[in-house]
């Protein structure tokens, strides 16, 4: 149960803090130390200062950069701060150490995290400046999603139908007059995630199959690891209540997925990579290429699936609320020897005896000719200490970006637009190193040991080959037509990596 | 008129701005001002003034003197529900400053609270909770008796809200309420309410006011609370997950098709997209998993195994950390689990941010050093020498070069040998500016009765070539124990242990130590001599080297001696020390109570709040119970006899429970003052 949660700068300069509960250890105070907790995680001291003077001078502490949580836990006097950073911003939730062993920290944090998302929607982006300029609404989401420490309602749909409040750039209220404003019969129902009354002219779903790809790949090109994170993102524009099924071509990956799990015990168990002599004839596998090389490590519905359905027979059924959302998640691991890396990149990294740093790149695609990659990045980590920079390439631009979480890091970015199938393209890199002594030396060859990580996207192409075989639309009284889109796209994930 | 008419003219007086308009927000307004605004006859103008008001007051002004305004303009728009917010905030955070006011708007607050619209009812109930208690506590026994009745879910779910905060301020009160609490306690079916009314009862002294302990409760009412799980919304789920999770099946023992039938309905949200949910149907199923067979077709195991690895997936790192600092406490107590985890989940990514890194390191330890044989030790190496170039940091690289070094020492000698030596040429070839870590995993596999081995032939050179530049004290000791152990084979040895004893003053007290002893080892009595009359010592190493020279004097035999050394060997990590080691006690408490903060800082409850906390806790309670009646010298005394616990219950933070370590230090300086006693 938390008892405040507030909101303050990077720095942990309070702008808005509400309280929930009064609790004796939960006081003003402990939002005014904020800065000063900060400060101590950040250098790692702590200072025996009295704690209640609360005179505090960070005046003078502006230089510091307080640039990452090294710790989302932080303790002082029995309250305990859970820490999240949320763009500009740090979401600071306080809890007592008196109610202990009802406090789930795991509650909080998700919490937390939601009512970020909330105000985020609300507002347009959740920033310092926009919560400034809208705390009322602030005030007012914030008492409705969370009671006395409760959490409560943080469906988005659901607060837009009654949280309304006017507030220059907020997005369109509810076309209703203001007296009848009241909370939606759905909220404490069973289907709380959609209204009653929904009407399109003409119904539609459109269906987004999103893959990203993490991969390690090492200096001499093979697949160290790789997984497969996908989800199917639903826009729906259905009228009514329908029930809806959707139907995968998935080589009884998702829908089936108990034999994969068994295989992959088996696999750990005996650590051993034959597979194929494994059998299958007891489960339903009615597929004849067995070995996709692929294990579906994780799947994750959205609150509007019939669990129980998918656990029994493996189908997916469910009554879509309004509008986006994210049907499903999957992550898939794949055996190294299935997966081909679709975007190689070998990076060479020459440190001149401190005074000159070359770098060649060499980018190569390899993936079908009639495929595009687009927006192709390929960061390269170097220090933030050179100076007159010359490259040479072929295609693309290149630039130099600084690292958000590391003022001593900087990137070089080699940006292609598009990058076709098959292609083979390369970039010399030349910075001059002004400083020569030894930490700028240590850090320079720390920084040539980092893989440099690529992202880029593939329209039209999934990866693990799945597919949407049928969308089926019920709607038992108003009984429509629908028109179901598919879309395909595969992208980097946050780790695809190529190390030197 | 038609109604057209009507709207058309309450339009126009709304919108068209013949009136004043309130400045925006970077115009200078003064408080007189404001109040001629905020008495406009136009309702737009007046709620423009309310919304500046609030801006002002937000910013820090003091708006107080506004309140008589304010508050007239709660009678005069009673359906513009906005509005109705910007005043409740505006009367809550001045209810403290200016208490006299209150009794003006209790009437209105009373009125809201009869209001058909359940939106405008539960703000009226909520804001008059968040005054201040004393005031109005006299007038809320109506509103929240009726809206414990009301048959809008939505107004039920925020009167058990409001019961809640009158059961912490004023038992007397909440015990007039309670009868009606009671009845629905039952007979609630919408789900979240009943969430709500769970998250009372885990808060509330069941005993006493509902004449049965929670888990006969829940054992009465758990088909309804298993049947509404499918109909709950995220939050409610979380709560009536988590009190299952805190059902006591030894008090009250579930039938076996019962406990099959609560796992196979909580099995699905194992796949749930909130991960909170996942943690809190883990908890169920924790709490029931001994009593599961495993012959029974749940696959209990795999089940778990897949919900843990989801969450170690999640994007958010927070809960990843959670998780991890819960996984130790849950392999200690289910070391079945180990079989089901795949160590690839728990590798480290680039992109984990560093305390993620540490507690990910801390779990790998754990599987690894408990479970050697089963994993692909080669693979595990290559992905801590991965590690090295991760992190700038150095304590990060330490601990990655002490988790080599650890397994090391783990690693058999004939069976891994080659593993062995490939550790040993990363150490030192790869690693740069750590010579101190290195050099302390290196010489402490060497015992001084080992064998000169094939791992040594590397290590030599290394360490010859490397001693000079240490710089900690520890390091050095390692240094000068390890050099000691294989002379032999050392050409230099003695140029060495000349320079070392030259300098013998600045050296700290470790590698003093470690010197002297070198020097009783090698029977270089001469010398001993000389640094013993040397005055460069502590009063600790020099009662030690007193009680030395008495030993030599009284005894010729070096075997007698070496005996007592022992106890003073430098403190080496031997295999077992590795293995960490929880008292059953707090093992448990933590299991029952995962994802608390206790479980992810390891410490307990109520023995770690700080003293300022325990006052305040004490306090609370008094006030709360008039029979917990504890003096304050009482506390004082318990807060004395705290600090000197926690001193001792410190851990150190590489997460090794340091109790066994003091312990055996502690106990190691008794031995000798009895000696001394002796001598």
């Amino acid at each position: 149960m938390l008892s405040n949660i507030t909101f303050c700068d990077l720095k942990g300069k309070c702008v808005l803090t509400r309280k929930y509960r009064n609790d004796p250890l939960v006081t003003n105070q402990s939002v005014d130390i904020i800065p000063k907790l900060l400060l101590e995680n950040c250098t790692g001291k702590t200072t025996d200062g009295d704690y209640n003077s609360s005179a505090f001078d960070f005046e003078s502490e502006d230089d510091i950069n307080l640039h990452a949580i090294t710790n989302p836990i932080l303790e002082h006097e029995g309250v305990h701060y859970l820490l999240i950073k949320f763009n500009d911003l740090l979401a600071v939730a306080l809890c007592s150490s008196l109610n202990d062993n009802r406090m789930d920290a795991f509650e909080e944090f998700q919490f937390l995290r939601e009512a970020c998302e909330v105000l985020d929607t609300y507002l347009h982006t959740l920033t310092l400046k926009s919560l400034r300029e809208n705390f009322i609404i602030a005030y007012e989401l914030l008492d409705e999603m969370c009671d006395f420490g409760v959490p409560q309602i943080t469906d988005i749909k659901m607060l837009k139908n009654y949280i309304t409040q006017t507030n220059r750039k907020i997005l369109k209220p509810v076309e209703k007059r203001k007296d009848n404003l009241r909370p939606p019969e759905q909220i404490t129902g069973s289907i709380n995630w959609r209204n009653t009354g929904i009407k399109y002219k003409k119904n539609e779903a459109f269906l987004d199959v999103l893959e990203k790809v993490n991969m390690s790949i090492d200096s001499s090109g093979k697949v160290q690891n790789s997984e497969i994170i996908g989800q199917i993102n639903i826009r729906s524009r259905l009228s009514g209540m329908p029930d809806v099924k959707v139907g995968l071509d998935d080589k009884g990956l998702i829908t089936g997925n108990q034999m994969f799990i068994k295989k992959q015990r088996n696999e750990s168990l005996n650590n051993q990579d034959s597979v194929d002599d494994m059998d299958y004839e007891d489960t339903s596998g009615s597929y004849p290429d067995k070995d996709t090389g692929m294990v579906l490590e994780d799947l994750k519905f959205h609150q509007c699936v019939k669990l129980s359905n998918y656990e029994n027979n493996k189908t997916i059924t469910f009554i879509p609320p309004d509008g986006n959302f994210t049907l499903m998640q999957y992550r898939l691991n794949c055996s190294s020897k299935m997966l081909k890396p679709l975007i190689l990149c070998d990076t060479q990294y020459d440190l001149h005896e401190g005074s000159r740093l070359q770098i060649i790149v060499r980018l190569k695609s390899n993936y079908k000719k009639q495929s595009v990659a687009n927006n192709v990045l390929v960061y390269v980590p170097v220090a933030n200490e050179y100076d007159t920079p010359t490259f040479k390439h072929n295609h693309g631009k290149v630039k130099m970006i600084a690292d958000e979480n590391d003022s001593t890091k900087m990137y070089m970015v080699w940006k292609l637009k598009n990058l076709a199938g098959g292609k083979d393209y390369g970039l010399v890199a030349e910075l001059q190193l002004s400083s020569t002594t030894t930490t700028s030396k240590k850090r320079n060859e720390y920084l040539s040991k980092l893989p440099t990580r690529i992202e880029f996207q593939i329209p039209y192409y999934t990866t693990s080959g799945i597919q949407v075989k049928y969308l089926n639309v019920n709607e038992p009284q108003l009984g429509y037509k629908t028109y179901p889109w598919v879309r395909y796209i595969t992208e980097s994930g946050d780790n695809y990596v190529v190390k030197k | 008129m038609g109604p057209f008419d009507k709207k058309l003219k309450k339009f126009l007086s709304n919108s068209i701005r013949t009136a004043p308009k309130v400045p925006s927000v970077n115009d200078k307004l003064d408080i007189n001002s404001l109040r001629d605004y905020l008495s406009s006859k136009y309702p737009q103008t007046r709620k423009d003034a309310v919304r500046r008001v609030i801006e002002q007051m937000t910013l820090g002004k003091d708006m107080s003197i506004l309140f008589p305004d304010i508050v007239k303009n709660m009678g005069i728009n009673n359906d513009d529900i906005e509005l109705k917010k910007l005043i409740y905030l505006f009367i809550i955070n001045y209810s403290l400053v200016k208490p006299e006011f209150m009794i003006l708007v209790i009437n209105s607050f009373l009125q809201d609270t009869l209001s058909d619209n359940p939106l405008i009812k539960c703000m009226a109930l909520k804001t008059m909770c968040m005054l201040p208690m004393s005031m109005i506590i006299e007038y809320l026994e109506e509103p929240i008796t009726n809206g414990l009745l009301s048959d809008n879910a939505y107004v039920r779910k925020t009167s058990i809200i409001c019961l809640i905060k009158i059961y912490n301020y004023d038992l007397i009160m909440f015990e007039k309420i309670c009868p009606t609490f009671l009845n629905i306690i039952y007979t609630e079916d919408n789900s979240m309410v009943l969430g709500n009314i769970l998250h009372f009862l885990m808060e509330l002294d069941c005993e006493k006011y509902i004449n049965m302990s929670f888990t006969q409760y829940l054992n009465q009412n758990l088909e309804k609370l298993i049947n509404i799980l499918p109909e709950c919304n995220e939050w409610s789920r979380i709560s009536v997950l988590n009190c299952i999770s805190k059902y006591n099946n030894k008090t009250y023992p579930l039938s076996n098709s019962q406990i099959v039938l609560l796992v196979n309905k909580v099995t699905p949200f194992l796949q749930h997209i909130n991960p909170s949910i996942i943690m809190s149907s883990l908890k169920v199923l924790f709490n029931f998993v001994t009593y599961i067979e495993d012959d029974s077709g749940i696959k209990i195991w795999e089940k778990l195994s897949m919900g843990i690895i989801s969450i170690s997936n999640n994007p958010s790192f927070e809960l990843q950390y959670i998780l991890m600092k819960n996984l130790k406490i849950i392999l200690k107590k289910l070391p079945k689990l180990y079989k089901y985890l795949d160590l690839k989940n728990f590798y480290l990514k680039l992109n984990d941010p560093i305390y993620l890194k540490f507690a990910k390191l801390e779990i790998l330890d754990e599987m690894i050093v408990n479970n050697l044989t089963s994993y692909n030790l080669k693979s595990i190496v290559s992905e801590y020498k991965d590690y090295c170039n991760l992190e700038f940091n150095n304590e990060f690289i330490q601990t990655i070069i002490n988790k080599l070094g650890n397994l090391m020492l783990l690693l058999d000698d004939n069976k891994y040998i080659d593993l062995k030596l490939d550790i040993i040429q990363f150490l030192t070839e790869e690693i740069n500016y750590q010579n101190d870590a290195v050099m302390i995993n290196l010489c402490k596999k060497i015992s001084f009765n080992e064998k000169y081995s094939d791992c040594d032939k590397i290590i030599l050179p290394w360490v010859l070539s490397n001693w000079e530049s240490l710089l900690t004290d520890k390091s050095k000791a390692f240094f000068v124990n390890y050099i000691v152990s294989v002379h032999s084979e050392v050409s230099n040895f003695n140029i060495i242990l000349n320079s070392l004893l030259e300098n013998i003053a600045d050296e700290g007290p470790e590698t003093q130590l470690m010197l002297i002893q070198a020097m009783i080892r090698l029977e270089n009595i001469d010398i001993l001599n000389k640094i013993f009359k040397s005055n460069v010592f502590s009063i600790d190493i020099k009662e030690l080297i007193t009680f030395y020279q008495r030993l030599l004097e009284t005894s010729n035999s070096k075997e007698e001696i070496l005996k007592f050394l022992n106890l003073h060997q430098v403190q080496s990590d031997s295999k077992n020390n590795i293995r960490d080691v929880i008292p059953e006690h707090k093992l448990n408490y933590w299991f029952h109570n995962l994802g608390t903060l206790s479980s992810i800082t390891y410490k307990d409850s109520l023995d770690d709040i700080p003293p300022r906390a325990k006052i305040l806790y004490y306090q609370n309670n008094k006030t709360h119970n008039e029979e917990a009646d504890i003096d304050l010298a009482t506390v004082n005394d318990m807060i004395q006899r705290e600090s000197n616990e926690m001193n001792l219950l410190e851990f150190e933070d590489t997460g090794n429970f340091g109790i066994n370590e003091n312990k055996s230090t502690s106990s190691g300086k008794d031995a000798f003052d009895d000696l001394l006693g002796l001598f």
